[in-house]
């Protein structure tokens, strides 16, 4: 799976292997108005393509994105979720706007058993 | 220490919010950088919602304007634009911003929309920046019509 750069967003994709992880590492901005064009059908083949193996969302290193990367975000998870993937999602504790915007995806949980998000 | 005012007036473009989210940091360089992003979350989701929301008959000039003004003890920004009163859009708008005027649990508004946008199949997102800046940047919100224009302003203390 190719790495995705788009303006200032960068997604690396790693593949551990021996951990059976396909890590997505944001990192950048995102602020495009409407950035589910291009985030949504590349997050969509990432679902298609990681097989069996946990996908985990490393946001990190991300400095901004708009509400409008959101919905691509989510609806990737709701692909996962369809297709009973595990996600593991990991968020800055350090950066005040990333505990507020991906804490909140913790209301998936309730919906969704093999997510897990957490702070690092 | 002394009052800031930045107010700028641009013509709307895909590169307009990006733009306005780096003069801020360079504007407000030196200060506390939780009170930087909050100005750059609120103004991004404000300009994105002029963009989208705007309205221009022929003729008119059409264009954003942004108005921010910090002291010691509040931050304030403003966003203004032409809008149509027969526009569903704006009528939608209007009511968001009610909607979250009357809410006294914004973790709350924010998770149910998160939920809205999970179980659509098609849910771009809308009203989920009001609620950000509210939710996670601490703001009031509140908007006026003035003649053709639509101001939406917002309000947080940091004293």
């Amino acid at each position: 799976m190719e790495n995705l750069i788009h303006n200032k967003l960068c997604i690396d994709v790693k593949i551990d292997e021996n951990m059976n992880l396909m890590r997505l590492i944001w990192s950048g901005e995102s602020d495009d108005i409407s950035p589910s064009k291009v985030l949504s059908p590349y997050l969509s083949k990432i679902a298609e393509e990681v097989g069996n193996r946990k996908i985990v969302i490393e946001l990190y290193d991300l400095d901004f994105i708009n509400s409008s990367t959101v919905p691509p975000i989510v609806q990737f998870i709701k692909q996962c979720s369809k297709m009973n993937l595990e996600i593991l999602i990991l968020y800055s504790n350090s950066k005040e706007w990333q505990r507020y915007s991906f804490k909140s995806f913790e209301t998936f949980k309730i919906i969704y058993k093999n997510l897990q998000i957490n702070a690092v | 220490m002394r009052k800031f005012n930045f107010v700028l007036e641009v013509k709307p473009s895909l590169n307009v919010v990006s733009y306005i989210r780096n003069l801020i940091k360079l504007f407000f360089v030196g200060y506390d950088l939780q009170v930087i992003e909050s100005i750059q979350v609120c103004s991004s989701e404000l300009i994105e919602n002029a963009i989208k929301y705007r309205y221009v008959e022929d003729g008119e000039e059409d264009s954003i304007k942004i108005s921010i003004e910090l002291d010691a003890e509040q931050l304030e920004i403003q966003v203004s634009n032409k809008y149509s009163a027969k526009s569903e859009n704006l009528l939608r708008l209007l009511a968001s911003i009610d909607r979250i005027k009357r809410s006294e649990d914004f973790e709350s508004l924010y998770k149910e929309r998160l939920k809205e946008i999970f179980y659509s199949e098609s849910d771009t997102g809308n009203r989920l920046g009001l609620i950000r800046i509210i939710h996670e940047c601490g703001f009031k919100i509140d908007y006026y019509l003035s003649g053709k224009t639509l101001i939406i302003k917002t309000r947080k203390n940091i004293g």
